[in-house]
């Protein structure tokens, strides 16, 4: 009996042993503030903090959205953040955490007071640009009396600024952190917002058995207000 | 000169120009070749540049482009790389999905993968692979376009220098090579006297020189050959010459070389080949003459030639179908330097010279012969004369012995014995006299058929029983004029000839028969003269002749027989009487096939055959006449007077011619008949006959003889009214004889 407790206990130290000492790669495309290189933007937090429950390390990377999929669906990467539900129908190696980690708010700028939207459809009239690659306009603004994709940001807002688009498509905190950053003024976003989605993380499929705890991490987190705290501390700093 | 230029159809110009091309052609074409290999094989650097190039600046792009999977800056990119020279292609896979591509893929065109490698995370990670594609038919297909390019200029420019060269050496050089030839061409050896001129100006080119040499060489040949010429001038005088006197010397000349061939000959050599004289040159021996001769010539030639020595040779050839005598000197032809080349033959014909000596041999062999008879007849006229004389006297005094005893007494067979010896030793010079056509003879028209016919009993006399004697007469056979008594002797002995051939039984056959010849005729070693014969064959199938005896059985004293079975005289006999009847002899025989004696006498025209037969009377003849007896031999004269006084006659008896003159003078009337010795000392029987008719013109004369030596006598034949007793003499023969002449008017 005694012996048979040593097997257990032997086999349990090395079992916990080999979780721990793992450190999973997670990639994000989101920037400040829901993303920084040091891992101090809320999504960053909250990631960490939700393997750190499980007893796993991360290390985030960043890296371009789609290459950010590629490398989690290829398994080079072990998993990414924040994205819409549904991205593993593409990529057959992903597994979403069915517990999301934040919203993403698809918001439509101008310049143009006057430019009332309501909807997808209604920015068929107007001149629009946005990013290149954001999956959620490129399947929605498909019409649009022209539409330009743009490589970053800052040729988004010069499109805008210098009066070339009427409306630029871009997820609403970001853009008002960075017109603030740039203290840019005269751009306003549109209400409603286009769309609002809740946003999730994925892993590659080898890392399926973390799910649960995940999951429970995460509304862990929610319940205990550790989600809640990391979104106000990191807000709060905003610039 | 213009007008007599003449152009070649394959001028040097045309030629240069041609081979100016192919070379120019075949060069342009080795180096269009190279020029496109080097050029396929820059494109194809360009190529590898490129993809270098598209490596060395887009790469990194395309993989940050890639690895933040940013399609629409990969696409300029990629589209970008279809810029760079021949890339028809590029795209990006990535697990063989294409990432992005542009352009069109096509198998077998030039490809390049780069694989696109990212450092992330300490990893080194595979975006996926570059594919670049450049079209290599592309290239290809420029480089043929180029080639050609390069290739039609590079012909057209040689095309265009080569017919500058052509024109310019048309100009330069050929026109006046064209006119040279033209000048040239327009002369001949004698009228070489002109210069060459060109029109061009002087430059001291090669055509220059050429012309320059040419005109001196001119001058040269010119004075060479007038040298030559007259060289040549004075040449063929000499040959004419030479010819001249070739052709003048009446003999055959010829010069051969060493292999028999014929290097010349003269006219008259090339007549009697009967061909013209150049066709016999080149020929050789056995062209011209039968092998076997053609083979002597040339064996003759080796010899001389191996001898170098002058050899003159006699020899028979055919000329015609006629065998001819040339008489040929050899010498060998040497040149210059001693060395023998060949053979000179000078030839006459000495067929005709030959044929005179042929005739010397035969006329010596004649005179040789005649010599002999004339030696034999001398000797037998001389010995006759006395011999017969003795013989007359042995005989005569035997037959009167034989009276003084009864014919039983014993002593009468001996008597008989001296006789027949006495007669056979008369007949033996009978013989030698035949031999010697010497023997007084009174030639009768004879039937030949009629003569033989009565001498058969006798002949067959002759023969032993075992031996048959055929007898073939001809018919109509021509009359012959001889002396019954020669023919009798000439059967005999070629009778008793044959009898002697035979051995065990046999055959003898005498034939007569006519032959004429109207041109000289020559059977066996006997020549006839044209003429009309009466022919007596007499043949047998005895033992036959070889040649060595043959060509001897006519000298006297010749035998085969045994010593003392013959005199070696039966055969020389036959030959002296046909000989003295103007006749002819052939004999044929060979050993063991018998022989054939073949005697030709000439026919007798007048028709009045005479008797051949001759009758003895059965009583002996008397008479009371006086007869005048003349005989220098005094016991001969002795017994004649005996016989005759016992044949009933008055005889008176004298020893010399002129005694007998006297007694005709004084008792001149008595006497009726002269009987005279022929050969006497002072005066011979037929001038003491003649002497006496002019004292007595009626006085009849007999001439008694052993040896008349013509002088009652020409060629032995008896003078015409010539009454002749040949010694030895019998006493009936004398008293039939003596009564003959008494009784004739």
């Amino acid at each position: 009996m005694k012996r048979f407790i040593f097997c257990l206990l032997f086999l349990g130290f090395f079992n916990c042993t080999g979780i721990c000492g793992e450190t999973l790669v997670l990639s994000t495309d989101d920037v400040y503030p829901r993303s920084t290189p040091e891992g101090t933007g809320f999504e960053d937090l909250i990631v960490k903090e939700a393997f750190q429950r499980i007893g796993i390390s991360i290390k985030i990377v960043s890296l371009p959205a789609e290459r950010g999929v590629i490398n989690v669906n290829q398994g080079i990467d072990d998993g990414l953040f924040v994205k819409i539900a549904g991205v593993e129908e593409r990529y057959p190696n992903l597994i979403m955490v069915p517990e999301k980690i934040c919203d993403y708010d698809f918001a439509a700028f101008t310049k143009n007071p006057s430019i009332q939207i309501n909807g997808w459809e209604s920015l068929k009239p107007y001149h629009v640009a946005y990013l290149r690659g954001w999956k959620m306009y490129e399947t929605n603004i498909k019409a649009a009396r022209s539409i330009i994709t743009v490589k970053d940001d800052d040729a988004l807002i010069e499109l805008l600024t210098h009066g070339r688009v009427d409306i630029i498509a871009y997820e609403l905190l970001e853009m008002k952190v960075r017109v603030k950053k740039m203290k840019l003024t005269g751009i306003i976003a549109l209400q409603p917002l286009l769309a609002k989605k809740d946003m999730f993380c994925y892993l590659h499929r080898k890392h399926a058995n973390l799910l649960p705890g995940l999951v429970q991490s995460l509304k862990d987190m929610k319940a205990d207000g550790t989600h809640q705290r990391i979104m106000t501390n990191v807000m709060e700093k905003l610039e | 000169m213009l007008n007599n230029e003449k152009r070649t159809q394959n001028s040097i110009g045309k030629r240069l120009f041609k081979l100016i091309l192919i070379v120019s052609f075949c060069l342009t074409l080795l180096f269009t070749f190279i020029q496109a290999w080097m050029d396929y094989h820059s494109k194809m650097e360009s190529i590898s540049h490129s993809m270098e190039q598209i490596e060395r600046i887009h790469v990194e792009m395309i993989k940050t482009s890639l690895w933040s999977a940013d399609k629409e800056q990969l696409r300029p990119i990629v589209e970008g790389m279809l810029n760079f020279p021949y890339v028809n292609y590029a795209g990006i896979i990535d697990q063989d999905n294409i990432v992005i591509n542009a352009g069109v893929k096509r198998n077998g065109e030039i490809h390049q993968e780069i694989k696109l490698a990212y450092d992330y995370n300490g990893k080194n990670i595979i975006l996926g692979t570059l594919i670049i594609q450049a079209d290599k038919s592309k290239i290809l297909s420029e480089v043929f376009k180029n080639i050609t390019i390069m290739f039609l200029f590079q012909a057209g420019t040689i095309f265009i220098a080569a017919f500058m060269v052509f024109l310019l050496f048309e100009r330069l050089v050929t026109r006046h090579l064209v006119a040279a030839a033209a000048h040239l061409t327009s002369r001949n050896i004698d009228s070489i006297d002109a210069s060459l001129h060109l029109h061009k100006r002087n430059r001291h080119d090669e055509i220059d020189i050429l012309l320059e040499a040419y005109n001196d060489m001119i001058e040269k040949l010119i004075k060479i050959y007038r040298d030559q010429e007259e060289t040549l001038q004075e040449l063929h005088q000499s040959e004419e010459r030479f010819r001249v006197l070739v052709e003048s010397i009446p003999q055959k000349i010829f010069a051969k070389d060493k292999a028999s061939v014929y290097l010349s000959c003269n006219k008259l050599f090339a007549e009697e080949m009967g061909i013209n004289p150049r066709e016999i040159v080149g020929k050789d021996d056995f062209m011209l003459f039968p092998v076997e001769l053609a083979e002597k010539y040339r064996a003759d030639d080796q010899r001389i030639m191996a001898a170098d020595q002058t050899e003159t040779i006699e020899e028979t050839y055919l000329l015609k179908g006629e065998e001819r005598w040339a008489r040929t000197t050899k010498t060998p032809l040497k040149s210059a330097n001693n060395e023998i080349y060949g053979i000179l033959g000078i030839y006459d014909d000495i067929t005709e010279q030959k044929r005179k000596e042929q005739e010397k041999v035969v006329l010596q062999a004649q005179l040789s012969q005649s010599q002999k008879m004339e030696a034999v007849g001398r000797l037998a006229g001389g010995v006759a004369h006395d011999f017969n004389n003795m013989l007359s006297i042995i005989i005569g005094h035997a037959e009167l012995a034989m009276d003084k005893f009864p014919p039983e007494d014993p002593m009468v067979g001996d008597l008989h014995e001296i006789v027949k010896a006495g007669k056979r030793s008369a007949e033996l010079t009978r013989q030698l006299l035949a031999f010697a056509r010497k023997q007084t003879i009174v030639p009768k028209i004879l039937d030949l058929n009629d003569t033989i016919e009565s001498m058969l009993k006798m002949l067959r006399r002759l023969i032993s029983e075992d031996i048959v004697l055929f007898w073939k007469p001809a018919s109509n056979l021509w009359p012959v004029k001889m002396d019954p008594t020669q023919l009798d002797q000439l059967l005999a002995n070629l009778v008793i000839n044959a009898r002697d051939a035979i051995k065990d039984g046999g055959r003898v056959t005498i034939e007569t028969d006519n032959r004429g010849f109207e041109e000289p005729y020559r059977e066996g070693n006997t020549g006839l003269f044209p003429g009309e014969y009466v022919v007596l064959t007499v043949s047998d199938n005895g033992s036959g002749m070889d040649k060595e005896t043959l060509e001897n059985i006519f000298e006297p004293f010749f035998t085969t027989k045994e010593l003392g079975k013959g005199t070696g005289l039966g055969l020389a006999t036959v030959y002296g009487i046909v000989k003295q009847n103007d006749g002819f002899i052939n004999v044929t025989s060979e050993p063991g096939q018998g022989s054939t004696f073949t005697i030709y006498i000439p026919r007798c025209r007048s028709t009045e055959v005479e008797s051949g037969k001759r009758t003895v009377p059965a009583v002996i003849p008397t008479g009371s006449e006086t007869v005048l007896l003349v005989e220098d031999e005094k016991c001969l004269l002795e017994l004649g007077k005996t016989m005759l006084e016992r044949l009933g006659y008055t005889v008176l008896i004298t020893g010399s011619p002129d005694e007998a003159i006297r007694l005709a003078k004084t008792r001149g009337s008595e006497i009726h008949l002269l009987l005279t010795d022929v050969v006497m000392p002072g005066m011979n029987g037929r001038e003491l006959a003649n002497q006496l008719r002019t004292i007595h013109p009626r006085l009849k004369s007999l001439f008694m003889s052993g040896y008349s030596a013509d002088v009652i006598a020409h060629h032995g034949v008896l003078d015409e009214d010539v009454h002749f007793i040949q010694k030895p003499f019998s006493r009936q023969g004398l008293a039939v004889k003596v009564r003959d002449v008494l009784d004739q008017a």
